[in-house]
């Protein structure tokens, strides 16, 4: 009886063996990523740069095609966001499987990295427990564990990512835990930050945060205009802290060449940071624009028409090529994951399923040397 | 309209995922209180102010589709209603933070959200279309064969069209600086029709009521309430409240008002 019963169950596995296998071949296989022969960036305008978002993707063939399309646009130089969370979910056990599979696919293409260090584990939290808190809300207790973390990321990836940016717009309240911004707590972030990264790695470039360009007065419970608070910071002592400034400087709807004033947003606003470092007598540290651009939505009412987006773009790329002080500009964003269906994707060069955008074309030809298409 | 044949559909998918998301108060036919729901007594509602014509300021005013929609709400709620202006970047958060009820920004499902937040049924479809003259032979996606093809440079029309080519019969792309020019080609005849989105193609007939326009739906773009997964009863009731509203034609009202 029992026999009769196991070759039942026997007769029924092998059916469903069979028809796995006969499923299973009509399952397309994965595109694979193997690197390939190590390549080099060929451009004349060394300065291009993008800000990727490879950390997200599943598929490693993605993250390979990204960095091709950034290669062959002539960009050197790529900023990526490195989250804390995704790394250390734990406390102390550090996973660094998807950044390993970026940078080595990025050195495979050639291509520098900017690393954005930020997004706080649950544990390291806010009182997570006791309130909803954000992705950005860190504990002013756990100061030296988002150090330990940065300076652990700085010593394994040293010689390959030396430049590092602590948090990102600080100056926005959403960005610093929609609590009341605060230049003297990210101040003090900067520090244990800077201090712990230098006695691990001492050549990392630690950069100060790019603040978002606003116009917030102070005590806006939204943010603070960018030129106070990085007053603010130097007035806190942050000047020992870093090494860098990254900026955020977006056109919005004025032209490239648009002259810059403390009350309007515009790509040039840049040289108003720039003169509050030079009062600061910081005007020896270089900087990074590490997210600029135009957006080209029909929606959006800070948005411009393609055609303008491209021409405001090479203009501005022409105008940051003068400037000796500047390291790179790097385009918001190169391509996104996945879609917002609303106007963020409008700030890409590439969509989600790889069609090069207008803008992508014309900057490569800036950057290449290649005729203007 | 088109949007009356496009939502039945949207409605039958995201109400049956409602109905599962919501399978504790599905098995009874009371809903939830307002109290249970909003126990400040006001309902919080974020908006994005810079996306027209769904939410703007126009000397310190809010105003917008998405503005008249959240006053509909609550007045169906019969409860208050204060308006959060954010930033898109900072919407989710502000939900999650519970400075806000709800968010009401032309946002569309995110599947990566769906553990912290819960989506109501779409409210509009602002997905891509083929906008053409009345009397135009172009009917569908299927016709445009050997037919002049407008849309403007970079946009999602120009990536969809990209898209076209590969699967449709080959048709002439008129590529153009702008949605403005690229709509006015039609117009002129230049183009036998204009790939746009929705939103562009009801502004512009709405703007020329003496000509003859019509569009056809070609891709999907749901517009949909965001609430925390955390109060499964706001999301409800405002679910429910929106189903209302839909069936006595306000929300079109509403659309008609601004698109």
């Amino acid at each position: 009886m029992l026999s009769v019963y196991i070759m039942r169950l026997l007769a029924i596995a092998a059916r469903l063996g069979i028809i796995l296998v006969v499923f299973g071949a009509f399952v397309p296989p994965q595109p694979r990523a193997p690197l390939g022969e190590a390549h080099t960036v060929e451009t004349i305008q060394p300065h291009v740069c993008v800000h990727t978002r490879l950390i997200d993707e599943v598929e490693t063939w993605k993250i390979q095609k990204t960095l091709i399309d950034v290669r062959e646009m002539g960009a050197r130089t790529i900023v990526e966001f490195f989250p804390w969370a995704y790394i250390e979910g734990t406390r102390g056990l550090y996973d660094w499987t998807s950044v390993d599979r970026i940078v080595e696919h990025a050195q495979n293409q050639g291509i520098r990295i900017i690393a954005r260090m930020g997004l706080v584990p649950e544990w390291a939290r806010e009182n997570s427990a006791e309130i909803n808190t954000t992705l950005n809300s860190l504990a002013h207790t756990n100061y030296p564990a988002f150090a330990d973390f940065v300076a652990a990321f700085a010593v394994r990836y040293s010689g390959i990512i030396d430049h590092l940016i602590i948090w990102n717009e600080p100056n926005l309240a959403f960005e610093w835990g929609y609590q009341t911004v605060d230049p003297a707590g990210y101040a003090e972030l900067l520090r244990v930050v800077y201090a712990t990264v230098k006695d691990a790695s001492p050549l990392t470039q630690v950069l100060a945060a790019g603040l978002a360009p606003t116009l917030e007065p102070s005590g806006s419970p939204n943010g603070l205009n960018d030129l106070l608070y990085l007053e603010a910071l130097y007035e806190h002592g942050a000047a020992a802290y870093f090494d860098a400034l990254a900026v955020h400087t977006y056109g919005f709807t004025q032209p490239a060449e648009a002259d810059p004033a403390p009350d309007q947003l515009n790509f040039r606003r840049v040289e108003l940071l720039r003169a509050v470092m030079m009062r600061h007598d910081d005007a020896h540290k270089p900087v990074f624009i590490t997210e600029s651009g135009w957006n080209d939505s029909p929606r959006w009412i800070n948005a411009v028409t393609p055609a303008q987006r491209i021409t405001y773009t090479l203009d501005a790329l022409a105008v940051a090529d003068t400037w000796a002080w500047l390291d790179s500009l790097c385009l918001w964003a190169f391509r996104t994951p996945a879609p917002t269906f609303n106007y963020p994707d409008y700030f890409t060069l590439v969509n989600v399923d790889f069609q090069r955008k207008p803008i992508y074309t014309a900057v490569q030809a800036y950057a290449r040397g290649f005729d203007t298409p | 309209m088109t949007m009356r044949r496009v939502l039945p559909a949207l409605w039958m998918w995201t109400v049956l995922g409602g109905l599962l998301g919501f399978l504790p108060f599905a098995r009874s036919s009371a809903l939830p209180s307002i109290e249970q729901a909003l126990p400040r007594g006001e309902l919080r509602i974020g908006v994005d102010p810079s996306v027209a014509p769904f939410a703007g300021i126009i000397e310190d005013t809010l105003i917008g589709f998405d503005i008249d929609l959240g006053r509909a709400l609550a007045e169906r709620l019969n409860i208050s209603v204060r308006f959060v202006p954010l930033g898109f970047d900072g919407l989710y958060d502000a939900l999650y933070t519970d400075q806000v009820d709800l968010l009401i920004a032309s946002l569309t499902v995110d599947p990566s959200r769906q553990d912290r937040v819960l989506y109501t049924p779409a409210y509009f479809d602002a997905g891509l279309a083929l906008m053409m003259p009345l009397d135009s032979s172009i009917l569908t996606i299927n016709d445009i064969g050997g037919r002049r093809i407008a849309y403007a440079l970079g946009s999602n029309a120009h990536s969809e069209a990209n898209r076209w080519a590969r699967r449709v019969l080959p048709f002439d792309s008129i590529r153009l600086d702008s949605e403005t020019a690229a709509l006015e080609s039609v117009r002129t005849r230049e183009a036998d029709a204009v790939l746009v989105d929705v939103i562009a193609a009801r502004l512009f007939i709405r703007q020329h009521p003496e000509e003859r326009y019509r569009y056809s739906t070609v891709t999907t773009q749901s517009h949909v309430i965001a609430v925390s997964a955390d109060n499964a009863p706001l999301a409800v009731l405002v679910t429910n409240a929106l189903t209302h509203l839909e069936s006595i034609d306000d929300i079109e009202v509403l659309r008609a008002r601004w698109l």
